[in-house]
């Protein structure tokens, strides 16, 4: 079912207000720019939840089926074949991440206006982070892949400009050059990402035709014999499915946003953002858009297991690398960063393993702890006067008691201790990555599960590490610093409060199915979108498609698995909590200087940046360096421009000589011109040809035989009126006329060079062999021009066997 | 009767004698006075022709060339006035504002 | 280089005497052909009596006369004796025009040429005056001259070479109206009525162009 609904309202009020705070932000009041700013986020939230309701009241939980809101904007790209509407989309996947979208970020507006309030940009800020509202909804709200990737580009955008916000920061802790590099590093990196997103959209326009949602799911529900089902072998290698190149391809673009490996390392540099942005787009919003993207093409990837595979495991890997980086880390926001990164993977392994439900409620309850979380360390950095260091805190829980109190729950709830939301949303990941089973890869379950584990472990290690060096034990700060430690205020507490509240409760929202079949509110509100792709690749690969396997039935395992999972937070909590009780313990220095070398391995984030620098910066920095010399400054510059203008300005030089201001040289100039055209054009034609019967083939010099008729022939059409050709002949070069011939013998040879034939043809026989040169004088008796054109001519005597040509035939010589 | 021939050779003389008064002569007056011999070799072409055909349009013709004369010795000598008057010169040796 | 070196300073000199004299001479054979010879009739008396074509030579005697006076006049020092020598032309222009039985033309000629444009050529040659030395650009551009000479010498000769024989020799018959102010009133009123209008208009515009151009600004009225 399909509904109408004015959706372009929700991205546009918050790009509208960005509109008005870029371009008019700085003239006015802080008052006028925040009311501006978070007005428009909190109207956006309040239309989602007018969608919501709608999408509620049409959402049938038991039969999983929903209404569909469409807005169809306008047509955006009308190019022949390639016809892109810009039309808005709102199901239920969507709606949560409205929901996700709107809520958090209108918190976070909202915690902004107390955390920036002594910023000088206090427009700029406010304008990106609308601008980021706006792109971001546009992001969810697109259906189809197009207006989906502007959204993409456009949060893209603003990460980049919100990390380099504080460009010119100077006197904090880093220098504005850092800030920049970190947002050029962000900027980068998805650039490479985005590209592989454009080739997966390519393929899939490609294949099907159209990039709406809508028609690529008709596609993959034709079956086995579907557009996306067509195999393709790039370069030989494959046979892939066009469905799996696509999907893969548009997973790398998911891996640059979602901070993924390869792709992840730019999301703990852009720490450098100011903390709310770090909360919103780079902890609860923006980095979800990849396992969105996933979870909206669940109809492809469910196609190709392999690349399904794919997915789970590079989640997995993420989220136990990143989970040991964070071990080490001593930056507050860095290791939330990390943590985000391996929260990230969480939610890949679980889109990657089919249960895309399960993703996105990870997605749902991660905005809201990483969130709070975010919002805490910024509290916690504001307070102190932007010391980031945990090593230099502790003992904050007396001043900063609210501050403390949600930052524990979200910890408790990233840990993985139920039963907050946490616990819920990642075990949930866990058991159906056990549970699954993945035809193209059968040891996959165990290894994301394994994988999956280790990553749990840490992550409520490091959590309670970061908590307990932040608030607990002693203050390590001086004395003058400790006073100037204050409290947030209302603007920065309330959303602290709100969403350690919905961190604490959102779990109800995805009980296990253990409680029963439709406990799970979350599966049955997103089953209409996300299982749809498991009927069709029942259709089209039927045997080869993720299936829950045999496991999934068993509510022991189910029970048995989440009892492991609650132990292993609770360890992890535990020993962080003993070690880190009184801040950094000699326990904790005995076991890094034990383990030094996997210590200075997480500790240098696997020297990851390190290696990509020898292998892609330097190698590219250097061929870019080499393109600029030679390319550019050489040829370009050098020769093609500053070559060519000073040719110009050689001729300039040259032909200025001429521009003396003198009419009369002017005129004189002038009557030369005409000269020389008259000169030209009073010139007799001059050519002739000759022409024999042994002639067959053309060349220099013409070879005739001996006692042969030779024909020279000087005929053209000739306008009688401007023309009166007049010919004089000598054949055979001894410079005697032959042609015409004197009438008697008498007469003299001066006589006889006077006379001039009117006939443009004659003919002679050569009597000897030997070689001539045949001149021909021609005069134009109506201009008064005369012209000769002379050439030369073998004669060759056929019975003789060999040719007389005495030694030298060069062309003055041998020529009678 | 003349022959047309003849008097397009007086006429082609005397254009070509008002082109080398024009090219050699450095006063600007007489350089006008040239250009005035060489609209009168056209002039003589055109009523030449009007003679060889037995018609009046040549002549018609060169009547509005003389007043195109009238007309550009006119404007000319205004020029060459107002030319006169701010660099006291008549000589187009002196006269070469177009070079800058 | 002075071609043409004269003692006598320019000043001193009375340059258009012999080019005055010279004009009253010219009218004296041109009312005499234009009478005797170079009338319709009296071409329409040649064709019965061929032995004298009259036109003929006003046309020889003119075309003579035309070339001197306009070789004299490109070769003058002072602009005055030049200016008299192109009336000189002028008026000899007219009597080839007489040769080609334009009467009309002929009178126009002398009018309007002679007459109204060489008087204003009088009036500024007398405005400028002759305050420097006129001599001919020998020396200075000598080499765009010498090759402008060229030019033109490679132009005569084959414009003139082609149009000896080229011409048609033959003229049409004329009937007894031709060239009179009555048939060239007709062409020029009935034919060519718009040309001749817009004729006058850019007359008035040359005037008023001529005005503007030539007369002082009000700044300089004011330095005065």
């Amino acid at each position: 079912m399909k509904e109408s609904f004015p959706l372009i309202w929700i991205p546009l009020l918050p790009l509208l207000g960005a509109a008005f705070n870029l371009l008019l932000g700085r003239k006015l009041s802080r008052r006028w720019v925040h009311t501006v700013a978070v007005g428009t986020v909190f109207g956006s939230l309040v239309m989602t939840l007018f969608v919501l309701r709608q999408l509620y009241a049409g959402w049938d939980s038991h039969h999983h089926t929903m209404v569909t809101l469409h807005h169809a904007v306008f047509d955006w790209i009308n190019a022949g074949a390639v016809q892109i509407k810009f039309g808005l989309m709102a199901d239920t996947l969507t709606g949560v991440m409205l929901f996700i979208v709107t809520f958090v970020g209108a918190l976070i507006h909202l915690y902004s206006t107390g955390y920036m309030d002594h910023e000088r940009d206090y427009a700029r800020f406010f304008g990106y982070l609308n601008l980021f509202m706006g792109a971001m909804l546009l992001l969810v709200l697109g259906d189809n892949l197009v207006v989906l990737f502007l959204g993409w580009e456009g949060v893209g955008l603003c990460s980049y400009l919100l990390i380099g916000f504080w460009y010119d920061k100077s006197g904090t802790q880093k220098l504005g050059l850092e800030n920049a590099n970190a947002g050029r590093k962000a900027f980068i990196v998805n650039r490479i990402g985005d590209l592989a997103f454009i080739i997966g959209m390519f393929i899939l326009f490609a294949a099907v035709g159209s990039l709406d949602f809508a028609d690529l799911s008709a596609a993959a529900a034709q079956g086995p014999q579907g557009p996306l089902m067509s195999s393709y072998a790039p370069f030989g290698f494959g046979p892939f499915s066009l469905a799996g190149v696509a999907a893969l391809f548009l997973f790398i673009g998911a891996t640059g946003k979602s901070a993924q490996i390869p792709l992840y390392v730019w999301l703990p540099d852009a720490m450098a953002g100011p903390t709310p942005v770090s909360a919103l787009i780079h902890a609860a919003t923006m980095v979800t858009a990849g396992v969105y993207m996933v979870a909206r093409m669940n109809f492809l990837y469910m196609l190709t297991p392999s690349v399904m595979a794919v997915v789970a495991l590079v989640g997995a890997l993420t989220a136990f690398v990143a989970a040991t980086i964070g071990l080490a880390q001593n930056d507050i926001k860095k290791v939330l960063a990390y943590s985000t990164v391996s929260q990230l993977g969480y939610m890949f392994m679980g889109v990657g393993v089919g249960a895309y439900a399960a993703g996105i409620f990870h997605v749902f309850t991660h905005a809201f702890f990483k969130a709070c979380l975010f919002l805490g360390a910024g509290a916690v950095i504001h307070a102190l006067h932007h010391e980031q260091d945990i090593r230099r805190m502790g003992g904050l829980k007396s001043s900063l008691s609210v501050t403390r109190l949600t930052f524990l729950v979200a910890t408790i709830a990233i840990a993985g201790i139920p039963p907050l939301s946490g616990f819920f949303s990642k075990d949930e990941i866990l058991w159906k990555a056990i549970s699954t089973a993945n035809p193209a890869a059968p040891w996959l379950g165990p290894v994301i599960y394994v994988l999956g584990m280790a990553g749990a472990i840490c992550t409520a290690f490091y959590m309670f590490r970061l908590y307990t060096l932040t608030f607990e034990g002693k203050c390590r700060l001086s004395a003058e610093e400790q006073a100037k430690i204050h409290p947030p205020d209302w603007r920065m507490a309330t959303p602290l409060v709100v969403l350690a509240f919905g961190a604490l409760v959102l779990g109800v929202l995805g009980l296990p199915g253990l409680f029963g079949e439709h406990a799970n509110f979350f599966h049955n509100w997103l089953a209409p979108t996300v299982d749809q792709g498991a009927k069709f690749a029942a259709l089209a690969i039927p045997g080869a498609h993720v299936t829950p396997a045999i496991l999934s039935k068993s509510h022991g395992a189910e029970g048995g698995l989440m009892a492991l999972s609650f132990a292993i937070a609770l360890l992890g909590s535990v020993i962080a909590w003993r070690v880190y009780n009184k801040g950094p313990s000699v326990w904790a220095r005995n076991l890094t200087d034990r383990f030094r070398g996997p210590y200075n391995a997480i500790y240098n984030k696997y020297f990851v940046d390190e290696f990509y620098f020898l292998v892609v910066i330097w190698p590219f920095k250097k061929i870019a360096w080499l393109l600029w010399k030679v390319v550019d400054a050489l040829i370009i510059d050098l020769l093609c421009v500053r070559g060519s203008a000073r040719i110009v300005d050689l001729m300039g030089r040259l032909v200025r000589q001429f521009q003396t201001g003198s009419v009369q040289h002017y005129l004189a100039g002038l009557l030369v011109g005409v000269g020389v055209i008259l000169y030209v054009v009073a010139q007799p034609p001059d050519d002739f040809r000759i022409r024999a019967n042994s002639i067959k083939a053309a060349g220099a010099p013409l070879k005739v035989l001996v006692g042969e008729r030779v024909f020279f022939d000087a005929r053209r059409p000739v306008d009688k009126a401007m023309r009166a050709l007049e010919y004089k002949w000598d054949f055979d070069g001894d410079g005697k006329v032959d042609e015409p011939q004197a009438p008697t013998q008498q007469k003299g040879q001066k006589e006889q060079a006077q006379r001039w034939s009117k006939r443009q043809m004659a003919n002679f026989i050569y009597k000897k062999p030997g070689r001539y040169r045949v001149v021909m004088d021609v005069r134009d008796t109506r201009w008064h021009t005369q012209a000769r054109e002379t050439q030369v001519i073998d004669v060759i005597d056929p019975n003789a066997p060999k040719v007389p040509v005495s030694g030298s035939s060069t062309h003055g010589k041998g020529v009678h | 009767m003349v022959p047309t021939g003849y008097v397009l050779v007086l006429a082609a003389v005397l254009f070509l004698l008002g082109l080398v008064g024009v090219v050699l002569r450095r006063n600007v007056i007489i350089v006008m006075m040239s250009v005035e011999l060489m609209l009168n070799g056209v002039n003589m072409t055109l009523i030449g022709f009007a003679r060889a055909r037995g018609e009046m349009f040549g002549q018609a013709f060169s009547f509005m060339i003389i007043a195109l004369a009238a007309a550009e010795a006119a404007v000319g000598l205004a020029i060459l006035v107002a030319i006169f008057r701010t660099r006291r010169t008549v000589n187009v040796d002196e006269i070469s504002l177009m070079r800058h | 280089m002075d071609l043409l070196s004269q003692k006598t300073p320019l000043s001193q000199r009375r340059p258009f005497i012999s080019s005055l004299m010279a004009t009253i001479a010219l009218l004296v054979p041109w009312l005499a052909t234009s009478v005797a010879w170079a009338t319709p009739q009296a071409a329409a008396a040649a064709k019965t009596a061929p032995a004298f074509n009259g036109a003929l030579w006003t046309f020889y005697i003119f075309g003579a006369l035309t070339i001197a006076g306009a070789l004299l006049t490109i070769t003058r020092r002072n602009p005055v004796t030049a200016a008299l020598w192109l009336v000189f032309t002028l008026f000899a222009t007219a009597g080839v025009y007489l040769s080609l039985h334009a009467t009309f033309m002929a009178a126009i000629q002398v009018l309007v040429y002679a007459g109204a444009i060489m008087v204003l050529f009088m009036f500024v040659v007398m405005m400028v005056g002759n305050t420097e030395r006129q001599e001919f650009g020998i020396m200075r551009g000598l080499f765009s001259k010498v090759v402008a000479l060229g030019a033109i010498a490679l132009l005569g000769w084959r414009l003139i070479s082609l149009l000896m024989r080229q011409a048609p020799a033959k003229a049409a018959m004329v009937s007894d109206g031709y060239g009179s102010v009555h048939s060239m009133g007709g062409v020029l009123f009935r034919e060519y009525l718009f040309p001749f209008e817009a004729i006058s208009v850019l007359l008035l515009v040359a005037i008023v162009g001529a005005v503007v151009i030539s007369r002082r600004s009000t700044e300089e009225k004011e330095e005065v």
